[in-house]
């Protein structure tokens, strides 16, 4: 074979590349990993699920795209719509909303700062780096443009004046990451490598990882990239520097073992030309994460964003690739993140494709033929809600007072959602759903709900009393608020029973209703 | 009479409404569980976990090494055993020391607090796919279903213990979860309780069995079409939460029943109440309890902040002894303090101490075992492990083995190959036990 015969050829289709990368079409990767896995049914004799119905399927796209369930007139709308497009057309308009971005930002604020769930101190940073991730979500930006931003956070701070964290709380800014991670090196490099290259390294700050290839020194090789930082004080408020020249760092203090900055692939960085920058060393670090060549960064965040979807990894747990866990589908993984690469990793894109399968569509409902299992993706997971996704859900249904401000920047600070919070625990990765007996005691006796179900109620029971409607649309628009759906006839008959051979107090019956769908596991679950 | 009006009548009802209202045609259900009572073989001791979160120093509490350049400021007082010197800021503690083993030559592998948390909580090191439970799980899944209303494991101020999303019992299920107490919502009153144990305002017994009734009814088909751990874990739930809510169970949580000379011995702190908590569980046969107390990652300033710690510490844990020893329960209790690992002996520049799992210390207490006793010991410069060596295994091993527990027991795992309660390897301290 001549070279210079495949040159034209090779200029063609990196053009072809070029224009696709513009518009790619999130249709026709759905068709494609739907071929994946559907080969796999064939193969294996699998009976996937049924397709899930527009409740279902309506409920399920609000809770992880915007999460938050619709309200009873959204659900309904949708519900009643008749156009055949209708689906698409709802990933779109909801990935366009605002609601979106302040999901994705919780969502990533949660995998990004874990810490701030148990250091109280670290939520004074919530707003702004909540603020920076939604705009950065809201304008589309290319997911290799947040990492990048993320892991080049300016410090320009000196020995002399170092660069305080926290100047101003709404000023959309990611140095909490740094704060958040003690400033220190290794917990920045492990941080970095297991959320965007789905390696976990810490295992190997100490010693050799057992069951896979990396080694102490990879480990710290990857910190020597953040070493130039230093915390003066302590507490996440102290104040940082970076030292551009240092681009070593001794082996767990060890001075006598000095490492230098190296890429896990062995390779060694190599400075650009021009003036070092305070942050050149983790620029060379942002750089290499986020090249194409890098299949790593792509994998991993497609194999995120479709665990998150369809609530379990092609590889799981979503953050450990290794040869003790391999992908279930692995051609599927690769294409995936062939395509969210070339799109310029584009989680609209992503977002889109995904949800637009058949996989993604299909019901929670085991089929007739039996449980199938989670790896072969023929069945939605039940999903457990996070606690924001539980609370804004409660909140909404319930017609909570004030909680459209509440979801917007205040959020955080509300009292009320916080204290729910440390019981619900916030978002994260949740493979496996688990309700606790402390949950489970705070739904069927604490405050929120009781006061949403009591005689004197204010929102969604008082309006249900109040309305002129009989009460089979009473019934309905209390299911159509809390479980995002009409009931069936069968639990109208059962609810009417129910009424009949209760107290004469309308109001106390609805709310022994409403009790009822509050607790159901039906509402607990994104199913 | 109590403010806390008791689920009596519902819970005299219990076979019929609990059995037909929460579990329906479960068979992990409670009917099968009483029945089983009987049958079940429960460890002969029950457990309390004082754990140290953060890691504390070994150098400054239980293997100190004055003179050495690595000792710090703080001096060794003698104990009740003798030749065995601890902490001088441990003076409580040190009277009950011939009851206790220290162990000094805890030798792991993990340097992270995660990891080694995990590690030294469930016996395993993280790896791949496999939920690996914790041991308290693993107790309380050998003590067989909740028999009474109190669960078999309570976990004191322990959140930030348990990783979001991640369940404690792993491949157990949930039903072997602990109880969470405390750890994230005490507020400014800084009081030890379990929320919402009581119905709501204005709600009635009659009321709240009607909702029970009807949720059963109306969430079956939801439930039966979609059957597996999630399921059975939400019918788990708010079985095990209607139990709690039983005045007995409410009772066990009820530190006002107390006496402030009680209250005194143990001091107000939130550790101090769950230390207290933990001895009421103890009475009441819980068999598993642990109580944390975090802030031991003393990179900073370690001397103040283990100064203080041990302040926190030692008082409640005196107290602790000292109650069960009066009501007999010492020698059926064992007590174990650890954390996820020791500290550095070399003192850092900022005058604190690092992540150190090569040799560090546990002690353990009570639980018949030969108090009074040294397992191991590091050199001079604490360093290194000289005599020996207790890996994470060899320690679980030893803890179940004193609670009446086989570690080469085997449980069916989520990756569907069989794994024992700790490793095959571990080798349990039998100089700690053997007569």
């Amino acid at each position: 074979m001549k070279w210079p015969a495949l040159i034209p050829g090779l200029v063609f289709f990196c053009q072809v590349a070029s224009i696709a990368s513009e518009v790619p079409d999130p249709s026709l990767l759905a068709e494609r990993i739907d071929r994946h896995l559907e080969q796999r049914f064939a193969a294996e004799g699998i009976h996937p699920a049924a397709p899930a119905d527009d409740a279902e399927f309506f409920r399920r796209l609000h809770l992880d795209l915007v999460g938050v369930i619709p309200d009873s007139e959204t659900a309904r709308q949708f519900i009643d719509d008749n156009e055949s497009n209708k689906r698409a057309a709802a990933i779109d308009r909801l990935l366009n909303s605002e609601e979106h971005s302040i999901h994705f930002a919780n969502v990533w604020r949660a995998l990004l700062l874990p810490e701030a769930e148990t250091d109280r101190q670290l939520r004074y940073f919530l707003p702004g780096f909540e603020l920076w991730l939604q705009q950065r979500r809201a304008e589309n930006a290319g997911f290799d443009v947040i990492v990048r931003d993320l892991l080049t956070v300016p410090i320009t701070g000196t020995e002399e004046r170092p660069q305080l964290v926290l100047t101003n709380l709404r000023n959309a800014n990611p140095i909490a990451f740094i704060a958040a991670k003690e400033a220190d090196p290794g917990k920045l490099a492990a941080t970095t490598t297991r959320l965007f290259m789905g390696i976990r390294l810490e295992c190997a700050q100490c010693h050799n990882h057992p069951f896979d290839v990396w080694t102490q020194e990879q480990f710290w090789n990857q910190a020597a990239f953040f070493a130039g930082i230093q915390r003066k004080g302590r507490g996440p408020f102290a104040p940082v520097l970076e030292k551009p020249e240092t681009k070593t760092i001794s082996v767990m203090n060890d001075d006598s073992k000095v490492v230098p900055a190296l890429f896990l692939d062995g390779t060694q960085p190599v400075a650009a030309a021009t003036s070092p920058s305070s942050t050149a060393q983790r620029e060379l670090l942002a750089d290499w994460i986020t090249r194409p060549e890098n299949s790593y960064f792509a994998k991993a965040t497609v194999n995120r964003v479709w665990g998150q979807l369809l609530g379990y990894g092609i590889v799981d747990p979503v953050d450990d690739v290794g040869e003790s866990n391999l992908p279930s589908h692995p051609e599927l993984l690769n294409e995936l993140a062939a395509e969210f690469t070339r799109s310029g990793y584009d989680l609209t894109f992503l977002y889109q494709a995904i949800c637009r399968t058949r996989a993604y569509q299909r019901t929670s409902r085991q089929p007739d033929s039996g449980p199938t299992d989670s790896s072969t993706f023929a069945t939605m997971a039940l999903k457990p809600m996070s606690g924001e996704q539980l609370y804004d859900s409660l909140a909404s249904a319930i017609r909570l007072k004030g909680v459209t401000n509440g979801r917007k920047l205040m959020r955080n600070e509300d009292p009320v959602r916080r204290r729910f919070l440390d019981t619900f625990g916030q978002q994260g990765d949740q493979s496996n759903p688990e309700t606790s007996v402390l949950q489970a005691l705070t739904l069927m006796n604490g405050p929120l709900i009781g006061a949403a179900t009591e005689s004197q109620a204010v929102g969604l029971l008082k309006d249900v009393v109040a309305s002129d409607s009989d009460r089979k649309s009473q019934i309905e628009v209390l299911y159509l608020s809390t479980l995002s759906r009409r009931p069936t006839e069968a639990e109208q008959l059962q609810i009417a029973e129910y009424l009949d051979a209760s107290s004469q107090d309308r109001t106390r019956d609805l709310s022994d209703v409403l009790w009822m769908l509050l607790n159901s596991a039906e509402f607990r679950w994104n199913h | 009479m109590k403010a806390q009006l008791p689920f009596e009548r519902l819970l005299s009802r219990r076979s019929l409404l609990l059995g037909s209202t929460l579990l329906g045609t479960s068979t992990s259900g409670l009917l099968r569980s009483l029945a089983e009572e009987a049958s079940i073989t429960k460890p002969k001791r029950s457990c309390l976990i004082l754990w140290m979160g953060g890691g504390p120093s070994q150098t400054d509490t239980f293997d100190m090494k004055p003179g050495h350049a690595h000792g710090g400021p703080f001096k060794p007082i003698a104990t009740s055993a003798s030749g065995v010197q601890i902490c001088e800021h441990l003076p409580e503690t040190a009277k009950w020391m011939h009851t206790m083993s220290v162990v000094r030559s805890m030798s792991t592998r993990e340097g992270d607090h995660g990891r080694a948390t995990e590690d030294l909580r469930t016996g395993y090191r993280p790896q791949g796919p496999i939920q690996f439970p914790v041991l308290g799980s693993l107790v309380a899944h050998e003590c067989g279903p909740q028999s009474g209303d109190l669960p078999n494991y309570v976990s004191i101020l322990s959140r930030g213990l348990f990783r979001p999303g991640v369940a404690p019992a792993g491949f157990l299920g949930t039903e072997y979860s602990p109880l969470l107490v405390g750890g994230g919502s005490e507020g400014t009153e800084r009081r030890l309780t379990v929320e919402n144990l009581t119905l709501a305002k204005g709600v009635t017994r009659n009321q709240s069995e009607d909702r029970l009734q009807l949720l059963k009814q109306m969430e079956a088909p939801f439930l039966n079409a979609r059957p597996g751990v999630a399921v059975d874990g939400h019918r788990t739930a708010y079985e095990r939460g209607i139990r709690l809510m039983s005045a007995n169970a409410a009772a066990a949580f009820d530190l006002d029943e107390e006496t402030s000379e009680t209250h005194q011995r143990y001091g107000q702190s939130l550790f101090s109440q769950g230390c207290l908590l933990a001895r009421r569980l103890l009475e009441r046969q819980v068999s598993f309890v642990e109580v944390n107390l975090g802030g031991w990652d003393t990179h900073y300033d370690n001397f103040e902040s283990v100064q203080r710690l041990c302040g926190t510490l030692d008082r409640p844990w005196a107290a602790l002894m000292q109650d069960l020893q009066d009501r007999g329960l010492l020698e059926s209790t064992l007590v174990v303090w650890m954390g996820e690992f020791g500290r550095t002996p070399v003192i850092n520049p900022q005058a604190g101490r690092d992540h150190y799992p090569k040799a560090w210390t546990v002690v353990l207490g009570g639980g018949g075992i030969n108090g009074g006793t040294v397992i191991g010991r590091t050199s001079e410069d604490g360093l290194t492990v000289e005599d020996q060596p207790v890996t994470t295994p060899d320690l679980l091993a030893t803890i179940l083995t004193v609670l009446g527990l086989d570690p080469k027991k085997q449980n069916l795992s989520n990756v569907g190959r069989p794994i024992r309660l700790t490793d095959p390897e571990a080798r349990p301290i039998t100089a700690m036990f053997a007569g």
